[in-house]
């Protein structure tokens, strides 16, 4: 069965190196993620959750007839442009290359600001990550003096979820910081660091890293171009509360003091 | 005593987690438990809500780590099942947000897929407050439920018209949206005709007898039944006219209502005579008086749907009412009573109006109990009525009370002939017509036994793609001895010709009326619902929830249960507080 391709992600793109090997690593709902031996991860699924710089994007019909074919642990190997597991082949080699979508000055902060205000975070005043906590965090980080590390360790990998609360709002904050800088680099360096020890999971830490070099999801970087209600609730619709707890770090960097 | 499990590297979406999780807590025996992957912040988390162990420092981030603080030890063999059975049953293959169900909007707007429709069928004194907050997120509404004040329903729809959304009810019984079947409703073929109608099983007697004739409908738009009331002013139906007019795939506009108030009737012609596309207008009870170049004026369900077939063929609109002839049934003299003992409302109403038209000389007695039409011989009941439902399920799902009417009436020596219905589809009974036919069998032979001979009709209202099957419910009726039509109106001209009676078909000449220049644009939400398949969040029962998904649509199960324990007051104010606040999510 030879399956095609969407459009692919330029990080994965780079990743799909002729004879590189992959293994199957975890199957959801809305696709499945491969990882190759340096614990690099591709996402290949639809774009319900938004499109990503290490996704593979496949149209539904698509993700379901594969889904049906293969199981964690299985092996892909790049032969020819295409993913070749035993029981299928996907090509990629005609396929679009997603946009990367770093226009950042295009961010309207005004209009998305006004409109986060009609989301209410009330419900984060009773969990590890209360609003002052992460408004010191912000702080911190806007100044170059002293050492977060502590203060990453306990955001990074905490909470419920395959992308952890406290990693989904590092992000939110990284991509407040892209399109209204103001986190020192020692600090980003400091992140970069902490995010290669073992401190969260495998699917998290991608995000991170792409979010460190300003590579976000598209259901982010909509908010660039459209940063009505609805673009903010396509987000907050992201996996059970990845979504909202993005969007709760994007709104307490964008309000920071 | 505190016990731990690890998955090693293990993925699973969220939600299955957080599922897993309550159902854990829920667990007799259990104290406490928290699932989460093992990365070393999660682990701290672990230690300072009472749950660190020794085990726990092994796992690693990639893990799934589960912390069970249980009574007994054998707990933990019970926890690891379920575990299991959760890892494993949802491991990614299924839409695991087909199970999801919503207590809250707030969690129901997040689980649904872009949802556009919300289903609602919750008791009628809170319906109207749900449909408002539908509204609110931008989503039209189809109400099922019932009791709600027409000042509501005046407020809901002005407010969804203003929204550039619909709403369909309340009391709306069917439904078909871009071929989703909603509520009570047959699967019938897509097709060009387009449907409004203000009545439950007259827009299913229309759309099926369509089926049968080998078209098909998208949309058959319910209004309710009080759409078409002075002070609604057929805010839905208008809308729903133009948003048919407006969709290039429907060929004929096909509007069913009982006869409308004056004033609003004259509005609803007024937009139909804007329209060119070929209209079918059925006033049920009125007896069309003129037809006109591009409306035709139907007298009966059956002619609706014929007529409108024919339209949609490009012929000449040409209906013959027929009446079962080889009916072989010796009557008394003494015979000479019909009784119609029906499940569907327009149906009997249908009934009454045509016994009515053919008896004209016999005065018709005070309306009493849920009678439609009782003169001195004949009597038609709708058994759906409030009075027959109360504390009891639906005619349509329970026989109860048709099997005893059934023999009551056969056993009186007057009766000549028993009409009855059979609604089948969605929301209807699995196989109503195997538990009508011992009946219908046993009063057949007791008559014969008494020296009389019966006339039982029966007509089913679906199609063969019916999870009962037409077909194999005409057979068992068939089987026990009733005489089957194929429409309610071929059933009750049967009915009038075997007492000696007859139903005169209207003759009437093209007629030509001025109107005035109407607006026909319609708002985009509208031609979205219309246009593609609605992504549903029901509010209420559960089995709608699951007809829509057969159907191949998204749909939401929203559990609702009151807020302030019922408190209508309370609740009303909790929901002004709600909006007051600015549309905090």
């Amino acid at each position: 069965m030879i399956l095609e391709t969407s459009a692919i992600g330029s990080v994965a793109l780079e990743l799909l190196i002729e004879g590189k090997k992959f293994t199957i690593h975890s199957i959801f709902e809305k696709g499945w993620n491969i990882i190759d031996c340096n614990e690099e991860l591709i996402f290949l699924g639809t774009d319900e959750n938004g499109t990503f710089p290490f996704g593979i994007l496949l149209d539904p019909q698509t993700k379901q007839k594969a889904k049906a074919e293969i199981e964690a642990g299985d092996t892909f190997i790049v032969r020819n442009k295409h993913l070749s597991h035993n029981r299928l082949d996907i090509k990629f080699d005609n396929t679009k290359i997603l946009p990367l979508n770093t226009d950042f000055e295009h961010a309207n902060i005004n209009i998305l600001k006004e409109n986060m205000q009609q989301i209410s975070f009330e419900s984060y005043e009773s969990t590890d990550f209360e609003s002052i906590r992460v408004s010191e965090l912000i702080c911190k980080l806007q100044d170059a003096s002293g050492n977060l590390e502590d203060e990453f360790r306990y955001f990074i990998g905490r909470g419920q979820g395959l992308t952890p609360t406290g990693d989904d709002i590092l992000v939110g904050i990284l991509y407040g910081h892209f399109i209204n800088p103001f986190i020192a680099s020692n600090h980003l360096k400091t992140l970069g660091k902490l995010i290669e020890e073992p401190l969260t999971t495998i699917v998290s830490k991608r995000f991170l890293t792409c979010a460190l070099e300003g590579l976000f999801s598209s259901k982010i970087t909509q908010l660039q171009h459209d940063s009505s209600l609805e673009s903010l609730k396509s987000l907050m619709k992201v996996g059970s509360s990845s979504g909202k707890d993005t969007l709760y770090g994007i709104w307490m960097a964008l309000n920071k003091e | 005593m505190l016990y731990t499990i690890i998955k090693e590297n293990t993925y699973q979406d969220s939600i299955v987690l957080m599922l897993l999780s309550n159902k854990l807590s829920a667990m007799d025996g259990v104290n406490k438990v928290s699932i989460m992957m093992g990365t070393p912040a999660n682990k701290d988390i672990f230690k300072s809500s009472g749950l660190g162990t020794d085990e726990l420092e092994k796992a690693k981030p990639n893990d799934i780590v589960i912390v069970v603080d249980a009574e007994q030890e054998e707990k933990v063999t019970e926890v690891k099942e379920e575990v299991e059975a959760a890892l494993k049953g949802e491991s990614g293959s299924q839409d695991a947000s087909k199970d999801q169900e919503a207590h809250n909007w707030k969690r129901a707007l997040e689980l649904a897929n872009n949802p556009n429709l919300a289903l609602i069928s919750i008791p009628g004194q809170y319906a109207a407050m749900e449909a408002e907050n539908a509204l609110n997120e931008g989503l039209h509404v189809f109400m099922f439920s019932d009791n709600v004040a027409k000042e509501d329903e005046v407020k809901l729809k002005q407010m969804a018209h203003e929204k550039g959304l619909l709403v369909m009810g309340p009391d709306c019984g069917t439904g078909i949206i871009h071929g989703l079947p909603l509520a009570f409703t047959n699967i019938v073929k897509e097709g060009d005709i387009g449907v409004v109608g203000a009545s439950g099983t007259g827009i299913q007697e229309v759309t099926t007898i369509i089926d049968r004739y080998g078209k098909g409908v998208t949309n058959a738009i319910g209004t309710g039944g009080r759409d078409l009331s002075t002070e609604v002013g057929a805010i839905t139906a208008l809308d729903s006219i133009k948003a048919l007019n407006e969709d290039p795939k429907v060929k004929v506009i096909t509007v069913i209502s009982k006869p409308p108030a004056k004033e609003v009737q004259e509005k609803v012609l007024n937009v139909l005579r804007n329209i060119e596309k070929p209209v079918v207008t059925l006033f049920l009870g009125d007896k069309p008086a003129y037809q006109e170049e591009n409306i035709y004026h139907a007298y009966t369900l059956e002619e609706a749907a014929v007529v409108s077939v024919q339209l949609s063929n490009g012929e000449k609109p040409n209906f013959e009412p027929k009446v079962k002839e080889d009916v072989n049934v010796a009557l008394k003299d003494s015979q000479v009573g019909i009784k119609g003992y029906y499940s569907g409302g327009t149906l009997a109403y249908e009934a009454a109006v045509l016994v009515k038209a053919a008896f004209e000389d016999e005065v018709p007695e005070e309306k009493k109990e849920a009678y439609i039409l009782k003169t001195k011989h004949h009597e038609i009941i709708d058994l759906g009525d409030d009075i027959y439902t109360q504390g009891k399920p639906h005619p349509m799902i329970d026989p109860e009370k048709r099997i005893e009417m059934l023999e009551t009436s056969g056993n009186d020596p007057e009766t000549a002939v028993i009409m009855i219905d059979n609604v089948i589809g969605y929301g209807s009974h699995d196989d109503m017509a195997n538990e009508l036919a011992p009946t219908i069998k046993r009063v057949l032979e007791n008559a014969r036994q008494d020296g009389r001979e019966l006339a039982v009709l029966a007509t089913v209202v679906g199609t063969e793609q019916d999870p009962q099957g037409y077909d194999k419910q005409v057979e068992t009726l068939r089987e026990s001895g009733a005489i089957i039509c194929e429409t309610n109106d071929q059933m009750v001209r049967t009915a009038i010709n075997l007492v000696g009676g007859k139903v005169e078909q209207p003759v009437v000449d093209v007629q030509t009326f001025d109107h005035t220049k109407e607006d026909l644009s319609v708002d985009e939400k509208i031609m979205s619902l219309i246009n593609t398949k609605p992504s549903v969040i029901n509010i209420g029962l559960k089995s709608f929830t699951e007809a829509v998904q057969s159907s191949g649509s998204e749909c939401v199960q929203f559990n609702w249960r009151p807020i302030a324990g019922g408190d209508e007051k309370l609740m009303k104010v909790l929901q002004f507080l709600n909006y007051y606040e600015g549309d905090k999510i």
